[in-house]
């Protein structure tokens, strides 16, 4: 796959595999291609060449929306709230969406408690306070959960997790672990691009590093670790 | 008395005409501005419908309304979907579109005086000492209910939700599995019908000639600017800023003043606050 | 086969018809009269104004072609109609598109005369540039009521002799408005009037001619206000005028976007007179368009014959055949002159039994003929209409009362079928 913009390669000749149920790390220093790499997925940008394909169905050309349809979804590294609604109303959203509405119909029930149910999952209070209050009254910690939650809705079989950790103190990621681990037991395959890569090699099952564009090493965490390039390329950063 | 009634009178005016444009900014971050021809198509139609094959009025009025919905829809479905992203060109086929509907009425020879709708209710009455028409009391009450149907809509059914996440967010909405060609699809169909509810209640206080669309065009986007693109409360407080200080001239200065008033407006606007009163500015992009 | 079969058919068909097309040109007697005499029609076909002239020039074509055409020196030629849209009302359009149109018309058509317009005065006076050069006279019949069309006629008679103009000029028209207004004062005692005009040249100017000519004459004005083309709230200006207690509301408008005006004034029940160029309101239609809001509204038209009177009598033949063909009484003041403009052509043609420009323009300056609007002369040195108060005289212009749903004249008085009416609330 490839991308460029304006002569530089923000991604270049990268092709891996991920597989269905597991959890796929992607590290890399700053402007290795990494969240052009998300983009291309989930057709947020188009691909100079190349293309992505789930279980089948060939991903490039399509739309987000209609990526997002197929159960492929993505948070974002900045979290993108509704700010003007509320912490439930930003599930209903997606809980109205065309995917949900072919896939389980009206047999959701109601979408404010299926909403509810979603946010109390992934760790928020479930009182008459929080859940309802606008999400730019939301600190960074609540808004990538947010952002989770949102993917979530969605019922979605891939979730791209676009540097969840960045911007969460240790413990807010100590509480974040869990979760995705959780989700991975549900049968969720998911990918996460991240800068922490120690709390990464504590989840992921494999790590695939990036420098300039480029794919330079795909392997076990612990393989990983040991790898001469990948130590060149991450000098200092670890 | 006078003042503060017509005021809010043309206040109101402005708002409804605004209120189609708006939305499918707002919504679709897309200039339609083929908004002026669907106000006087709405016009025209029923006037056809009232005249010439002599439906009853309400009747005349309801179809009006869900035909230029469907064209309303049409236009994106058909042009716009083709340049979509491409501001410059979205204007530019939608401006097309818009002045080849107008110039296709006056064509075919809708340019007579005597196209007119008649008011819903007949004569007036004094409030405070103010002799007013029925026809501009009604247009205050469509005006606000309007805006209150509009709310609630957007805040209470599954299609106003979706709405309101796009024009929000659109990229992160696509991640919730809207499809910003359906939503401008609906949005374009809402405004193009606000369009045709502000025409029918608003073009029997005159008659409708292709002229008024172009007028309708200029004072929606005038609003709009001095609102803050894409905002809901900018849209009022823009209409009732314009409204006010039109109607002010006309009193206090002389009426050959109300559009230099209005651009001047629309100029101080863009000096101090080019995003108008309650617009937001644009935040800065996801790092790709 | 079944297809075969009927192209055949069809084939011969074709071949039949093709060959007795010839035939039928031969002995079809249209086909082979005296070569026509072309009139060219330069006028904005997308505005009223230009649709109403257009129709009493057309009217005035068929009357005349259905008696034979135009005697010239013996040979009976009929007229033939080129009309051109010069888009000249339509907002935007530059003046030069007008221009085209006419001198289209003269080169490529071959038009022998120009007839109706451009409407608009920045149009007709850039235009006299073109009619000279090409040396192709011309009437206008429609609009232009600036006075500097015939005060370039008279300041260079060689270069602009073959412009002639018959609808008015703001100056005798706010002479005869003034006089208007002074009988009404005789009679009811009304002295303050609020003038309300359109902020176009020659609105303008009709509106200082009033004011200075009304103040030294010893009235009121209550206000004077300037509205932009397009306005579409007056409510200020009528509360004003309310306030002020006016008697007369003056405006003088030729946008549609008036009758607004005249609506509102009927909900607020202004007690005021309306009275003055109110153009949209001319067309008998507007009274059922505006649910009956245009009533005791007085309105001048530039030249009387759109409305019948009995002391024309070529007004009542004129209306009644408009009502015939078009199934409407004449709209505006444009048809009844753009259908007279045809008869003073013909009449100058028979003449001057030629179609020669100087000695047609000999002809029509030598013109005394009965029109739609009373006696047609022409100033021999401005080529303007000569106006006046009576039909008998001179041409006249006209104001009509909108008294139940029907036009009446009801000034000048030599014309006049009904005295004037006050607006109920005013009583």
């Amino acid at each position: 796959m490839n991308k460029s913009f304006g002569g530089v390669k923000a991604v270049d000749n990268v092709s891996f595999n991920v597989f269905k149920g597991e959890i796929l790390g992607i590290i890399g220093p700053n402007g290795s291609g990494k969240t052009t790499l998300v983009n291309l997925i989930t057709g947020f940008v188009k691909a100079d060449s190349g293309a992505v394909f789930s279980e089948g169905t060939k991903l490039t050309g399509l739309t987000p929306d209609k990526i997002a349809g197929l159960g492929i979804v993505r948070t974002f590294q900045i979290p993108r709230p509704y700010h003007s609604l509320s912490a439930v109303k930003n599930l209903v959203v997606p809980l109205y969406s065309s995917r949900i509405m072919r896939t389980i119909g009206g047999k959701l029930g109601d979408r404010d408690t299926v909403a509810l149910d979603i946010l109390e999952e992934i760790g928020f209070e479930r009182d008459a306070h929080v859940p309802y209050k606008l999400a730019s009254a939301f600190s960074e910690g609540y808004l990538k959960r947010l952002e989770l939650a949102r993917c979530l809705a969605l019922r979605p079989h891939v979730i791209i997790m676009d540097e969840l950790f960045s911007g969460l103190s240790v413990s807010e990621i100590a509480a974040m672990i869990p979760l995705v681990e959780r989700l991975q037991m549900n049968g969720i395959t998911i990918m996460m691009v991240e800068h922490r890569v120690r709390e990464l090699f504590q989840i992921a099952q494999r790590v695939m590093v990036m420098n300039f564009g480029e794919k330079i090493g795909e392997d076990i965490p612990e393989k990983i670790l040991e790898s001469e390039i990948v130590k060149q390329a991450y000098l200092g950063v670890t | 008395m006078n003042i503060f009634i017509f005021g809010l009178v043309n206040s109101i005016i402005l708002a409804l005409i605004a209120s189609g444009f708006a939305l499918v900014y707002g919504v679709s971050r897309l200039a339609n501005f083929a908004h002026g021809a669907l106000y006087i198509l709405v016009g025209f139609a029923t006037w056809l419908f009232l005249n010439r094959l002599g439906i009853n009025y309400i009747v005349s009025i309801l179809l009006s309304i869900i035909i230029v919905s469907v064209i309303g829809a049409g236009i994106y479905r058909l042009f716009l979907i083709r340049v979509k992203g491409m501001p410059a060109s979205e204007i530019i086929a939608s401006l097309a579109l818009g002045i080849a509907i107008m110039e296709l009425f006056r064509w075919r020879g809708f340019i007579s005086e005597a196209y007119m709708l008649p008011p819903f209710v007949k004569g007036s009455v004094s409030i405070a000492g103010v002799m007013i028409d029925w026809q501009r009391l009604i247009i205050i009450g469509v005006g606000l209910a309007m805006m209150c149907s509009l709310w609630l809509f957007t805040h209470y059914t599954k299609v106003g939700l979706s709405l309101r996440a796009i024009a929000q967010d659109k990229h992160a909405s696509m991640m919730s599995g809207i499809e910003p060609d359906r939503t401008a699809v609906i949005s374009l169909a809402i405004g193009s019908a606000l369009a045709g509810v502000a025409a029918v209640v608003i073009l029997p206080l005159g008659n409708i000639t292709v002229e008024t669309g172009y007028m309708v065009l200029t004072n929606a986007i005038a609003v709009c600017i001095i609102g803050g693109l894409g905002s809901w409360a900018g849209v009022f407080a823009g209409a009732f800023l314009l409204g006010f200080a039109e109607i002010l001239t006309a009193a206090f200065i002389g009426p050959q003043w109300q559009m230099v008033v209005v651009l001047l407006f629309i100029i101080l606007t863009l000096i101090l606050k080019p995003s108008g009163l309650l617009g937001k500015q644009k935040e800065l992009e996801e790092r790709v | 086969m079944k297809n075969k079969a009927l192209v055949d058919r069809i084939g011969i068909k074709l071949l039949l018809i093709l060959s007795i097309l010839p035939f039928i040109c031969i002995l079809s007697p249209n086909l082979s009269t005296a070569q026509s005499i072309v009139l060219g029609v330069p006028i904005s076909r997308g505005y009223p104004d230009g649709v109403d002239a257009e129709r009493g020039i057309t009217l005035a074509v068929e009357e005349i072609n259905a008696k034979g055409g135009i005697n010239v020196a013996g040979t009976m030629r009929p007229l033939k109609l080129e009309i051109s849209d010069t888009r000249d009302l339509e907002p935007g359009v530059p003046v030069a598109e007008a221009l085209l149109a006419v001198e289209r018309l003269i080169i490529e058509k071959k038009a022998n005369f120009i007839v109706g317009g451009p409407i608009r005065s920045e149009g007709a006076l850039a235009a006299m540039d073109v009619l000279s050069k090409h040396k192709t006279v011309s009437i206008l019949s429609a609009g232009v009521l600036s006075p500097a069309y015939h005060k370039r006629i008279a300041e260079n008679y060689d270069k602009y002799k073959y412009c002639f103009r018959t609808t008015g000029s703001v100056v005798p028209m706010i002479g005869g408005a003034i006089g208007t207004f002074e009988s009404i004062k005789a009679k009811k005692g009304f002295d303050k009037a609020f003038i309300m005009v359109q902020d176009v040249a020659h609105a303008r100017a009709a509106g200082n001619a009033l004011k200075e000519g009304l103040e030294k004459k010893g009235w009121k004005i209550i206000g004077y206000e300037i509205y932009p083309t397009g306005t579409t709230d007056f409510s200020v200006g009528l509360s004003k005028a309310k306030d002020g207690k006016a008697q007369y509301l003056i405006p003088w408008f030729d946008m549609p976007e008036v009758s607004i005006l005249m609506k509102q004034w009927y909900d607020m029940k202004v007690p005021t007179l309306p009275i003055g160029y109110i153009h949209a309101l001319q067309d008998e239609g507007t009274w059922k368009a505006t649910d009956g809001k245009v009533a005791s509204s007085v309105v001048l038209y530039a030249k009387a014959g759109s409305v019948a009177t009995q002391a024309i009598p070529m007004s009542e033949t004129f209306v009644s055949g408009h009502k015939k063909k078009y199934g409407i009484e004449p709209r505006s003041e444009w048809t009844s002159t753009s259908y007279t403009v045809v008869y003073i052509l013909k009449d100058a043609i028979e003449r001057a039994k030629s179609l020669e420009p100087d000695s047609i323009i000999a002809a029509l300056e030598k013109t005394d003929m009965m029109g739609t609007y009373g006696r047609v002369k022409f100033d021999p040195k401005s080529h303007q209409i000569i106006e006046n108060g009576d039909p008998k005289e001179t041409a006249v212009g006209m104001w009509a009362q909108w008294i139940d749903g029907k036009r009446v004249v009801v000034f000048p008085d030599k014309i006049a079928t009904r005295s004037l009416e006050l607006p109920p609330w005013m009583k």
